[in-house]
């Protein structure tokens, strides 16, 4: 019935595709409970600020507040076996999808890039472990994650003929090239995206706590997820204020414990000196330290951050107008001290709007997807 | 006072007190700092908004084809290894290509004398015949057999022991000093190691034994510069063993080691170990990025780079073989970054 389980090439991390099947309903409380005993599970654990995160969000209050919008979609039955190819950037974002959509009923296979970060694999192990206790539980059903390389495009083509529905994150070429190895019609993808922050201080309290989200939302996954902040855009605010919120996230990004290690370090000075081959700015200042590079640059202009890889670099403009010209890739922009005004004409430009230092927090609703009502019919 | 090619070359290798280098590094680095940004505009545009000049990083060199010369003055385009992804491409006039090719000479001569040795190259004759492409490998033995006079391959093309071929060149050499050639790697693995094995064992009177091409596989087997020196004493006599480090992108200086395990920097180029986030130096004895400053590149702004290795520099003008100048060790490269953004997810 699987007759690739024995390609050398897999690598079953978790389970086996003849172990699956999927429930006959969305948001059972059998489901429910498993996931929320899992999220008490990490949050015991407190492996990483990463694993944390996963636990906080799959919390008893939030699955019951997905559940409650569930109920307005109007679906109740699970699509059946989906397939996830996740990214190697954010290493654990394919546990987010795949909650989703084990809460609405779906067996799953995961597929991991053999080059994901320890956080990924880590994620598996308490998976394992918060499993062996728990012979019973619905969820040995639900899941399995495999890893192989992307060269082995039979693998690719089986395991997305084996599914419903498949979930592509990550990398417009990754996207082209699975698409055309193996095209599916039941499918979602999330291609490549950047984020941005507006940011208006007016006192030092205020850039004190624009500092401590800000933080939240550059630093993790080395500043390459799609909701990482990549530029901010000043609104207003004097250049006094600017400098001492930069001194300010360099104190407490050192501070952090998730810094950008020194091959980042690097890199970041590549990818920008990189930028300044590729776009036309002018550089008017930039301040290096371990917490990033940062540049003031212009004149603004979107286009520029399509080439940005993260790392720890930060453009920083002016911004005396919200009638910017937007970009199709533009996703997330963090606000800080906005008028509604101001943010209702951002949100016309963007995808999603957050409060500064919400951005990289997952939500059931995805670059214009419902991913709730994606995994059910 | 800036020099002309003629009175670089007549410089003292090793010769230049600290204050004397620096003297003449900095206004000849001034030069060509000023020199690329009025015929390179892609370095200009590099160095916009910048207080200080900044260095190059390395691979900005695979991306961009930085040159400050115009195509008809084009004399030469030197690429770095070609065997994964892609490669470095530097552009060469005739000026800077002999001012390379002749700084390299002086350089080879203090080691190995003004007379061209009897070589053996630990290496397979197919490897510099291969006409697809040449290898960085390829390209080193090539540039090395100038060196050298009679050249005998001490391996058979599918990289094994060639044992006549080294039983012979004994027989011919054993008393006269030799010059061995080869990368670090595979004079353990394919010359040592099969030699040891086989108990073959040589008594060579004088010479010595230039090596180089990096130690991570050697770091992997775990053998360490001490071990590799003992092994080759016992296997092939009286030969003197000398690592050495450079780079495509500033070929001509090269970073030959000394009797006392130290790299040094000749008197045309300098390193400097940097901090990775602010490219600020860091003391000797710090562990950082390896920052390398050399005045011959002319004809392509290379004149600070910053590399993917990683050092520590030791001293300066004070290592006990006399040679003056910085003596640095190189501990590796940079990890590779677990992942190169959003771009490439599915790999």
């Amino acid at each position: 019935m699987i007759p690739l389980v024995d390609d050398p090439q897999v690598e079953f991390l978790f389970s086996n595709p003849a172990n699956l099947s999927c429930l006959d309903t969305a948001f059972s409380d059998d489901v429910i409970n498993e996931i929320t005993a899992f999220s008490t599970f990490l949050l015991k654990a407190q492996h990483s600020n990463a694993h944390s995160a996963l636990g906080f969000w799959c919390r008893k209050s939030n699955v019951l507040a997905m559940k409650s919008d569930f109920k307005s979609f109007a679906h109740s039955s699970p699509k059946g076996l989906i397939f996830h190819i996740t990214p190697a950037n954010v290493d654990t974002v394919y546990f987010y999808s795949l909650i989703l959509s084990i809460l609405c009923g779906n067996s799953n296979i995961v597929r991991i890039s053999d080059r994901s970060g320890d956080e990924a694999y880590k994620l598996i192990d308490s998976l394992k472990r918060f499993l062996s206790q728990r012979p019973q539980s619905v969820l040995h059903a639900l899941i399995c994650i495999v890893s192989y390389p992307s060269s082995a495009e039979e693998l690719t083509r089986y395991f997305s003929e084996l599914c419903d529905m498949r979930v592509i994150w990550g990398g417009d070429d990754a996207i082209a090239k699975i698409n055309q190895q193996s095209p599916v019609t039941n499918q979602i993808c999330f291609p490549d995206r950047f984020s941005i922050a507006v940011l208006h201080l007016e006192s030092e309290a205020e850039m004190e706590d624009a500092a401590i989200r800000f933080t939240r939302d550059y630093v993790p996954f080395s500043q390459q997820a799609c909701s990482s902040i990549k530029a901010v855009l000043w609104h207003k605010t004097s250049k006094s204020l600017q400098a001492l919120f930069w001194q300010s996230l360099k104190d407490k990004v050192q501070h952090s414990d998730e810094a950008f290690s020194q091959t980042a370090q690097y890199n970041r000075l590549y990818n920008f000196q990189r930028l300044l081959l590729i776009h036309q700015f002018s550089v008017e200042n930039t301040y290096k330290s371990v917490a990033g590079l940062i540049c003031e640059a212009a004149p603004f202009d979107l286009a520029i951050l399509a080439d940005h890889k993260g790392d720890g670099l930060i453009l920083s403009f002016e911004l005396d107008n919200f009638d910017f010209t937007t970009h199709a890739k533009l996703q997330t922009v963090s606000c800080y001290g906005l008028t509604t005004s101001e943010l209702e004409k951002l949100s016309s430009q963007a995808l999603r709007i957050t409060p500064l230092g919400s951005a990289l927090t997952f939500n059931y609703l995805w670059d214009g997807e419902n991913l709730l009502m994606a995994f059910s019919n | 006072m800036h020099l002309s090619n003629e009175q670089l070359l007549e410089l003292p290798i090793y010769g230049l007190n600290k204050a004397q280098k620096q003297a003449f590094l900095a206004s000849q680095l001034s030069f060509l700092d000023n020199y690329h940004l009025q015929h390179c505009a892609l370095y200009q545009r590099l160095q916009q908004g910048c207080e200080q000049v900044s260095p190059l990083t390395v691979p900005l060199f695979k991306e961009f084809l930085l040159t400050s010369i115009t195509a008809e003055d084009q004399h030469r385009l030197l690429t770095s290894s070609g065997t994964q992804g892609p490669t470095s491409k530097i552009t060469l006039d005739s000026e800077t290509a002999q001012l390379q090719s002749r700084i390299l000479t002086k350089a080879l001569q203090h080691w190995l004398g003004k007379q061209r040795l009897p070589m053996l190259v630990i290496d397979a004759k197919a490897t510099i015949q291969k006409k697809a492409g040449m290898s960085a490998r390829a390209a080193g033995i090539q540039g090395m057999l100038f060196f050298g006079r009679d050249p005998h391959f001490a391996l058979n093309d599918d990289m094994t022991l060639n044992i006549e071929v080294i039983e012979q060149f004994f027989e011919k050499y054993k008393d006269t000093p030799v010059f061995m050639f080869g990368f670090t790697f595979i004079v353990w693995q394919q010359f040592i190691q099969q030699l040891v094995q086989m108990g073959k064992r040589y008594s060579f009177s004088k010479g010595m034994l230039l090596h180089g091409g990096g130690w991570k596989k050697m770091q992997q087997s775990a053998v360490s510069n001490d071990v590799f020196k003992q092994q080759i004493a016992q296997s092939l006599g009286a030969i003197s063993v000398h690592d050495y480090y450079g780079m495509v992108e500033q070929t001509g200086t090269i970073y030959i080691e000394c009797e006392h395990g130290h790299l040094h920097a000749p008197v045309w180029s300098d390193i400097t170990v940097v901090d990775a986030a602010t490219a600020e130096p860091l003391g000797n004895n710090q562990a950082g990025v390896i920052l390398l400053n050399s005045v011959l590149p002319k004809s392509y702004p290379g004149h600070r780079l910053l590399t993917e290795d990683l050092g520590v520099i030791h001293g300066e003008d004070d290592c006990a073989c006399g040679r003056l100048g910085k003596y640095f060790s190189v501990l590796g490269r940079l990890a590779k970054s677990q992942v190169r953004g959003c771009s490439d997810t599915f790999s």
